[in-house]
């Protein structure tokens, strides 16, 4: 499992570089685009991924002792926070619609750094946000199936708790380089 | 129990932080991915209870870590030092 989080994490390292080598680019303008995201939200979101991080150890936790309904119901929860944060995005993303930033045409935005910077966005938190959806299907079915689990045998929620906890870390990454740099 | 809460507050402190400093108008992307590193470290180490594995699978960790890190790098040193006159 450790070693398909690492092909995880080569895969989205291909869009930092991406976003390193045009940063280095293109420099002010690029930087410049960031300002248009509500660092607040993407604040808010970061606790929201954390929180159900903790969501998920705790169930774990809750699975080594044998309370199979406090698993279930944080599992539940931990899904819960995925939606939210997803509803978020959604939110943001219609902001950036509003605006006449889609992925791939810009109607505001002119100078090549700050299409650049957008394009990378969209990309880096779509790729993020379909890890949300896919670790959210994984603790969904955690939770239907949580009487599986046991103080003995817990591996299953032990991977899929790795893998979310993964999806966490990568945004961890990915607020401060698209919401807080200037 | 205890460990998961507050490493649940450490992170959420330093989330608070990093807005902190981000408000203060004094970001540097050095400190805001150092901040980032630690956060990531933390979820890493006890979140993913890499602290209680074996080393093979701290291995993987710190090589990927590595990876990541001396890509961006080169890639960094190789854009900035191109002449495109």
């Amino acid at each position: 499992m450790w070693l398909f989080l690492g092909s995880e994490v080569l895969l989205f390292s291909g869009l930092f570089v991406l976003y390193a080598a045009y940063r280095v680019t293109y420099g002010l303008d690029f930087v410049r685009a960031a300002q248009q995201n509500d660092a607040l939200l993407g604040a808010t979101n970061t606790v929201v991924l954390i929180t159900s991080s903790l969501t998920v150890a705790l169930s774990l936790h809750a699975a080594r002792i044998g309370k199979t309904r406090t698993v279930r119901l944080l599992l539940v929860l931990s899904c819960l926070l995925g939606l939210l944060f997803l509803g978020n995005k959604a939110i943001e993303y219609r902001h950036h619609f509003a605006q006449g930033i889609y992925p791939g045409r810009h109607a505001r935005v002119s100078s090549p750094g700050e299409r650049l910077f957008f394009t990378l966005y969209y990309l880096m938190t779509g790729l993020h946000g379909m890890h949300v959806l896919a670790g959210m299907l994984i603790l969904g079915t955690l939770a239907i199936y949580a009487q599986s689990q046991t103080p003995e045998h817990h591996i299953t929620l032990e991977l899929g708790g790795l893998y979310w906890h993964l999806v966490d870390v990568i945004w961890i990454f990915l607020w401060p380089l698209l919401y807080l740099v200037r | 129990m205890p460990r998961y809460l507050w490493t649940w507050t450490a992170l959420l402190l330093l989330t608070f932080l990093s807005v902190g400093i981000w408000s203060l108008g004094q970001t540097s992307i050095g400190v805001a991915l150092a901040i980032a590193s630690v956060k990531g470290g933390l979820v890493t180490l006890y979140f993913m209870h890499l602290v209680e594995q074996r080393f093979a699978n701290r291995l993987v960790v710190l090589v990927s870590a590595l990876v990541v890190l001396v890509l961006v790098l080169l890639v960094i040193a190789d854009v900035a030092l191109r002449r495109t006159t």
